[in-house]
């Protein structure tokens, strides 16, 4: 059993060397679909979850939609854009943003709502302006939980980038599709080993990056 | 005129059945430190934050150095009114030092001034001036609270509104603040607004206290003329007026001191310094023989005389 298992990641590693250019390239489209998404995600959510933070409105529409959206599997909504956006890297990044939102938006709103009211009022009576309040102290403030919440959305997006293989957009995916068809484990193993190593690097650097945000609590 | 004036000031909630506060025309002077005291939910709090615009009254009119506080841009008068409240609030993210700046940036001083300013409040409050460089958290709730007095205090502005400040913090760190406070207080001349519904702080630090119950003005005066004279037996039972020695604790002597005059020679009499209470000052005057005491100044002045009479005046007249 182990013997078998050396054997094929052996073989792995000779498929590797022989595909260096190949693969290298794999790794750059899987970043850049995963980066793009999960930019965009931060992008329209953050802002949407500030605004969700303070609008009932928008907090009960906006969320329930996201959180909707969330139960809807990736691979399907990636099929459902193929009729409208073709077999392109566009249909994955449409999937893989509406997978990376529903983290950023809640961890966001989350951030916003919790923020301690006794500092609030003290940066109102001072007499900050609103604008003067947002960049001073409630959005440093927020920053450790939103990050969280892009850290569980790149996590989630730098795993699923792999389906972004199945309509021809590259990424490390096409590996694992390419040994699927090939029901051949070593061709796999190239895709899915260094997936998981992304991710635990991707993960391991934004806490990083978390951590020099957090206020010192002792 | 300076100060602080309240001109028949309501506020009613919305959705409230009665207002929060009702009708309310008094005059805080320049320079004293007065004391909005009453049960939770008795309009004090309100009162004090429609002065700074956080609370927008129904009706009426506050001014504040004689200008009208709705005529100047909001962020403006905040900046001018120190603002301290129960759960401090200082911002967690950033150090002691940039908390203590932050009105003094919003008011664009140049950076030396602002540095030097720092080092001047930390002193007074008296925190070491290493405490510049730490954090909120790493501070115990005391030296939280110093830093929120610091802080605003920091624009030396001549009006204060202070919402509950020792409300959170222990007894005995409370008493150290409170006298702290005074004592900045006879340097600093500020117009101070203080909440409390603490009845001994009130009489600890008050100038005057104003009495609130349901959102009505019940009795405006002198810790010691409240004690003596209360208006209603709410008040009477508020003070908890039966019990005299724990009145006299809780009077400072300069409440009740009178001008020196050419019969006393303030060498041969006891002295007591500004601050002293009434009790401590009656065990001094048990001593036979002596039924007048000089009170003296932090810097050892005789400024002013206190006899016997004055003591038994606030512990007699009340029953």
């Amino acid at each position: 059993m182990v013997e078998t298992l050396i054997q094929t990641l052996w073989q792995s590693y000779l498929y590797f060397i022989e595909r260096q250019t190949e693969f290298w390239g794999a790794v750059v489209d899987h970043l850049a679909l995963a980066g793009i998404a999960v930019g965009i995600a931060v992008i329209l959510c953050v802002p949407l979850g500030i605004w969700t933070s303070r609008s009932r409105f928008a907090s009960l529409t906006l969320m329930n939609i996201v959180n909707g959206l969330r139960v809807v599997p990736s691979l399907a909504i990636l099929f459902l854009m193929i009729p409208y956006l073709g077999l392109t890297s566009t249909s994955a990044i449409v999937a893989l943003t509406v997978l990376a939102m529903p983290p950023v938006l809640i961890n966001t709103d989350t951030a916003f709502r919790t923020l301690e009211p006794a500092i609030i009022e003290a940066a109102r009576g001072m007499g900050m302006s609103p604008i003067q309040r947002m960049i001073k102290v409630e959005f440093p403030l927020a920053i450790p939980v939103i990050l969280t919440g892009i850290r569980i959305s790149a996590v989630d997006v730098i795993a699923s980038a792999t389906l972004a293989a199945f309509v021809g957009s590259g990424g490390l995916g096409i590996y694992i599709t390419r040994g699927f068809a090939l029901y051949d484990y070593s061709i796999l193993f190239v895709g899915a080993i260094p997936v998981a190593l992304i991710t635990l690097a991707v993960e391991g650097l934004l806490a990083l990056l978390q951590k020099t945000f957090q206020p010192i609590k002792l | 005129m300076a100060g602080i004036q309240f001109v028949n000031v309501s506020k009613q909630y919305p959705g409230a059945t009665a207002p929060a506060v009702d009708n309310i025309t008094l005059e805080i002077p320049e320079g004293a430190m007065v004391v909005l005291l009453g049960p939770s939910g008795c309009g004090k709090t309100t009162l004090l934050k429609m002065v700074n615009r956080l609370h927008e009254p129904t009706s009426g009119i506050i001014f504040l150095n004689g200008v009208d506080i709705q005529s100047m841009p909001v962020n403006q008068l905040r900046r001018n009114i120190g603002y301290v409240i129960q759960q401090v609030g200082l911002f967690p993210h950033l150090t002691i030092a940039k908390n203590i700046a932050v009105v003094p940036e919003l008011l664009r001083w140049e950076r030396q001034r602002i540095e030097r300013r720092i080092d001047e409040l930390l002193d007074l409050v008296h925190l070491p001036l290493d405490f510049r460089n730490r954090y909120p958290a790493q501070l115990s709730g005391g030296q939280q609270q110093r830093v929120g007095l610091a802080r605003a205090l920091a624009a030396d502005p001549q009006v204060m509104l202070m919402d509950e400040p020792f409300g959170a913090i222990d007894a005995i760190t409370r008493e150290s603040l409170q006298d702290q406070l005074l004592e900045l207080q006879r340097r600093l001349k500020k117009t101070i607004l203080f909440v409390t519904h603490d009845v001994e702080e009130a009489l600890k630090l008050a100038d005057e206290i104003i009495v609130l119950d349901k959102g009505r003005l019940i009795q405006k005066d002198t810790p010691c003329n409240l004690l003596a004279n209360p208006a209603s037996d709410f008040v009477r039972q508020l003070l908890n007026t039966d019990d005299r020695i724990r009145q006299l604790s809780l009077v400072r002597v300069e409440t009740v001191m009178k001008s020196l005059d050419s019969a006393i020679q303030p060498d041969q009499l006891p002295q007591v310094p500004l601050g002293t209470d009434l009790k401590r000052v009656l065990s001094v005057m048990l001593s036979p023989g002596v039924d007048t005491a000089v009170v003296i100044t932090d810097e050892g002045d005789p400024i002013g005389f206190i006899t016997f009479e004055e003591i038994r005046k606030v512990g007699c007249l009340s029953t």
